[in-house]
């Protein structure tokens, strides 16, 4: 073999090599990679490829991407967003998917830089690999005609970190907020230090955020793999032409450009070894210090390098922090946090906290305490209001039986009287006395029937006053006028007892049908709601419509019997039993506006049935003067009004009032808890869940709601303990143990997850998406054959409701796939 | 299944309704199909069927008096010719269904007939067919260290950090605090036992002389350059 042979074999070995040892390229991404990339190849020398680490080492394959498209004509230029020394940012509109995306260019004045250019390349390639929600996905690299090369990300709409600190008006305004945005930006690193990537210019205009809060690390430009221990850093680090640019333009600090020559990133933010050059000793801790100067910034207001470009760079070089601790110490920020920021600026990197995890979980720490500092505090003032209630009925109920006994030695008293005396002064004196407890315990009839009847005391407050005065009224002989108002008393005492365990039934329904979502709970709540009002003597089936509007209009119960039809209507358009239009619910929605008349709750009602709410009408509402004394009901439906409509701060402002004046209502605390759940705001909502506890502490579906948000917010543990306690105190109720055993598969405890669906299953043995869930933790543990019978009849069951809304179709069909192929069958519709 | 030795064995065993044939076969040849009718179709409608085409050539491959019974072992490019034939008809049989269809637009309209293209995807075809078995090799040298010891891991793991993170010799010779000539040689010496690995799996593919066989895996190599 001749040495060119023998270097043409060599070569093709190298290929044959990285086929088989390389990482697996989906067919049509090579096709694409390889377009850019090859074509890049021919202009910069050698084709760039940047592989992170891998999060978990597999050597999985990954699912073939969508075939590609041409891109010259995809995206249609909207405008100019940004513009750094490497490249332009474009608004830019895929006309394909249409959508708006973020198009990084590159300058077209380093188009022929070949450095430059594979610094981009590699850009595109480390921000692309890096999945996290922290960081802006990358949709496609690709070439332009011109042949500049760009990529093309999720557009974000929102302001940079910078310019939010730049509006405070103190700084300690919102620093709860900023505190929570710098948590997330540690985790992000966290995530990226992990897979190897340093970002070396982290500053304040490199974070969005996001409208709806969201957090993300831009401008990956400056990012490098992170050296590993022994091996020394890429002789072209620090003399590359690509480290000769002049990045982000000015965000306001004196100092904060990126700056030219060997030194990468910006002074301001900069640490020492960084602001010396001595570029192969940067590490994690390099950006460890950067979060640091974040965090400076968002305490003291400026960064720890605060004079003009060069100064703060030769201070940075000489590590002069002396202004920064004078800063941090008169910031008046809680002691934890300016240790915390002392430690990542520490001028020497050995002093700093190791890498990006380290400062996510020390804030993380001190956000926790703070959250559970406030949360103890709301519900101790929580449970100080229910308790001083409790204790002024109890003191009501108290005298109630004080008065009572005192009546019964009265009337033994008087036996002995009628012994001595005549039977008119014994009538006459346990008459007086009667009269007088018959006036306690009319008071008290009275006060119990005003009392919301999610308070406690007048179930054993009202029932007790009965009994006496039924006691006393078969225990002495009195007058006629006496026992007369005795009997009225006791027909009035019965009616209010049934009328309160009506309330009472009604309040219960409430309760499982919201705090519950499922099927199976609705049909139950339905059919016991109807038999509820059947039992009230009003039939929601059979009477006709205005019939049903007479007679709650014409009980004592208008208002909580409206409550009770509303959910039932409601429960009736969750079964898909109105039709799907909220049209369908408007003759019921007059039902409801004639049976309970009332101008405010028919407002509000009005604004309910409607297809959108109307702001302009929602506003008077939530300040008019009848919102203090609106029933807690009403205002909770205010209240999703506003939601319904977007108007966040409308929704927690009419909730956060309601819950002034109604602070110990149960299905306010939950309506605000449900609401804030729903728009993904778990935190608060975590905390409402708490509160609701504090009053009904043994209500399983509130317990369980909670767990699916702890869930949500990755608190997987809390998770289970609060799931744990909900099938504690509703252990029949098979979907928590469908979620106990989804969270448990994410924690990878296959089995656990297992018998968890098996109990759910053994209850409920048409759960469709207990056969699902069960079906897929078979299939990952490779039972195909088990797992295909549970999905196909989780997907019978779950097809066969309108409310089904998990994709079964596709489990049963990768199943079957999988099956298939492991049989020896390819994949296909028709084996 | 029995002990097969070479490809056409193995698809004899899967025609015979061999499930652990039938298994071997789908996971050896699906993505290099894939990847054929990806390319093929990548802007038609028929991108869709794409399952259901892979399905259809396996269906040809195995079925009574289907393409098998027409193949004769000895031709010129062996069975990957053979197979690379079959998914060609079979594609070119689901663009002619597709413009029979009348609420369809015609097949002409989006399928590029001309012998550039056809060089193309039988590149195409060949490259996959050549990663597939690449990865093969790779996966038959890890078997064979597995029982030979941590000499022969420690190479198969000094070609995952080369290729698999494109690590340079001297720089997996630190991290392992070791000489990098001596490592150099080890590298050698795993490229060599790579490349028996591939002879291997190529004399599955490819039955033959020696001569053939190492006349295919030339080609194979240069496939992928």
């Amino acid at each position: 073999m001749s040495d060119n042979e023998h270097g043409r074999e060599e070569g093709g070995l190298d290929a044959g090599l990285l086929a088989g040892f390389g990482p697996m390229v989906g067919v049509a991404e090579e096709q694409i990679g390889l377009g850019v990339l090859a074509e890049l190849e021919s202009r910069i020398g050698s084709e760039t490829r940047v592989v992170l680490r891998e999060e978990e080492p597999s050597d999985a394959i990954g699912p073939d991407a969508a075939a590609p498209t041409d891109t010259a004509a995809r995206y249609q230029a909207i405008g100019e967003i940004a513009r750094g020394g490497m490249g332009v940012i474009i608004r830019s509109r895929d006309i394909d998917l249409g959508r708006e995306v973020a198009m990084k260019v590159l300058q077209p004045r380093h188009s022929h830089n070949r450095a430059m250019v594979r610094r981009f390349v590699e850009e595109a390639q480390i921000a692309g690999q890096l999945q996290h929600p922290g960081i802006l996905q990358v949709y496609e690299l690709g070439l332009r005609p011109d042949k500049r090369p760009y990529f093309t990300m999720k557009l974000i709409k929102g302001r940079t970190l910078a310019e939010l600190l730049g509006d405070r008006g103190s700084l300690e305004h919102d620093r709860r907020r900023f505190l929570g945005i710098f948590e997330r930006i540690c985790q992000t690193m966290a995530y990226t230090h992990t897979r190897g990537v340093l970002h070396r210019d982290l500053k304040p205009a490199n974070v969005m955020v996001g409208n709806f809060g969201e957090v993300q690390i831009v401008d990956w430009g400056l990012a490098k793999l992170i050296p590993r221990p022994g091996v020394e850093t890429d002789p072209s680090d620090g003399d590359s032409a690509c480290e000769t640019i002049i990045r982000i333009p000015d965000d306001g600090h004196p100092g904060s450009d990126s700056m030219v020559g060997s030194i990468l990133g910006t002074p301001a933010y900069m640490p020492p070894e960084q602001a010396r050059g001595e570029v192969n000793k940067l590490d994690e801790r390099s950006d460890v210090f950067a979060l640091g100067a974040i965090l400076c910034e968002i305490l003291t207001g400026l960064p720890p390098f605060s004079g003009d470009a060069a100064e703060a760079l030769e201070d940075a070089k000489d590590g002069h922090l002396d202004d920064a601790w004078s800063r941090l110490d008169a910031c008046n920020a809680d002691r934890e946090l300016i240790e915390l920021a002392r430690a990542c600026l520490a001028p020497r990197r050995r002093d700093r906290p190791a890498d990006g995890k380290a400062v996510a979980d020390r804030i993380s720490a001190y956000l926790a305490s703070v959250e559970e500092r406030a949360r103890a505090s709301e519900l101790a003032a929580v449970e100080a209001k229910a308790r001083a209630a409790e204790e002024r009925r109890a003191r009501r109920l108290t005298i109630a039986l004080a008065g009572s006994i005192l009546l019964a030695v009265l009337a033994g008293g008087t036996g002995i009287v009628v012994n001595q005396n005549n039977r008119l002064t014994r009538i006459a004196a346990a008459s007086e006395e009667a009269n007088a407890r018959l006036n306690e315990a009319m008071q008290l009839l009275a006060a119990a029937k005003e009392t919301p009847v999610s308070e406690q005391y007048p179930r054993r407050a009202l029932p007790a006053a009965g009994a006496q005065v039924a006691a006393l009224q078969g225990a002495v002989e009195l007058d006629q006028e006496t026992s007369d108002r005795a009997s009225a008393f006791l027909d009035e005492f019965s009616q209010a007892d049934r009328d309160r365990r009506m309330i009472e039934r009604i309040e219960d329904l409430v309760i499982a049908g919201a705090t519950h979502e499922d099927e199976d709970s609705w049909n139950t709540m339905e059919q016991q709601m109807r038999q509820a009002f059947l039992d009230y003597g009003i039939d929601l089936v059979e009477l006709p419509r205005e019939e049903i509007a007479a007679r709650i209009r014409d009980s004592d119960l208008a208002p909580q019997l409206a409550d009770g039809l509303e959910l039932w209507i409601a429960t009736l358009g969750q079964l898909g039993r109105l039709g799907d239009d909220i049209e369908a619910m408007q003759p019921w929605a007059e039902v409801l506006y004639a049976a309970d008349p009332d101008p405010y709750r028919t407002a509000v009602r009005r604004q309910v049935y409607q297809r959108q709410p109307d702001l302009a009408a929602l506003h008077p509402l939530a300040h008019s003067a009848d919102f203090e004394t609106a029933l807690p009901r009403t205002l909770a439906w205010l209240g999703s009004c506003f939601m319904r409509v977007g108007d966040t701060e409308g929704m927690d402002d009419v909730f956060r009032r309601a819950l002034l004046v109604h602070p110990t209502d149960f299905m306010l605390n939950f309506d605000y808890a449900y609401q804030l759940d729903a728009a993904g705001r778990w935190e608060e909502a975590i905390r409402m869940y708490h509160r609701t506890l504090a009053i009904r502490p043994k209500n399983g579906g509130i317990w369980r709601r909670l767990g699916m948000a702890l869930q949500r917010t990755g608190d997987a543990e809390g998770s289970i303990d609060a799931l744990s306690q909900s099938i504690r105190y509703q252990p029949d109720y098979a979907p928590t143990h469908v979620d106990l055993g989804l969270i448990r598969a994410e924690l990878g405890d296959v089995d656990g997850a297992i018998a968890a669906y098996r109990a759910a299953l053994d209850m409920a043995p048409d759960l469709p998406l207990g056969h699902c869930a069960l079906g897929l933790a078979l299939q990952s543990k490779g039972m195909l054959f088990e797992a295909l019978a549970e999905l196909e009849r989780g997907h019978e069951l779950g097809s066969a409701s309108p409310m089904w809304q998990h994709p079964s179709g596709q489990w049963v069909v990768e199943c079957r796939r999988l099956l298939a192929t492991r049989e020896g069958f390819p994949a296909g519709r028709r084996w | 299944m029995s002990g097969h030795t070479t490809c056409w064995t193995v698809i004899h065993e899967a025609a015979g309704g061999d499930a652990a044939a039938r298994q071997m076969f789908a996971i050896r040849y699906e993505r290099v199909v894939r990847a054929y009718l990806l390319a093929r179709w990548r802007s038609s409608p028929l991108v869709h069927e794409t399952d259901d085409v892979i399905q259809e050539v396996f269906v040809e491959t195995f079925r009574d008096g289907g393409a098998l019974s027409r193949v004769d072992p000895s031709r010129p490019g062996g069975f990957r010719a053979f197979f690379y034939g079959v998914v060609r008809n079979v594609a070119k049989r689901a663009e002619s269904r597709h413009g029979r269809r009348r609420d369809r637009q015609p097949a002409t309209g989006f399928f590029d007939e001309s012998p550039q293209a056809e060089q193309r995807l039988s590149k195409i075809f060949d490259r996959e067919w050549a990663t597939a078995v690449m990865r093969e090799a790779a996966s038959r040298q890890r078997a064979h260290a597995e029982t030979q010891g941590p000499d022969a891991q420690r190479r198969v793991e000094l070609l995952r950090l080369r290729f698999y993170e494109g690590r340079p010799i001297r720089e997996i010779a630190r991290l392992w605090e070791t000489d990098p000539t001596e490592l150099h040689r080890e590298y050698a010496r795993a490229r060599k036992e790579f490349r028996s690995a591939l002879v291997e799996v190529v004399a599955f593919h490819h039955p033959g002389s020696a001569d053939a066989i190492e006349r295919e895996c030339t080609q194979l190599l240069e496939a992928l350059t």
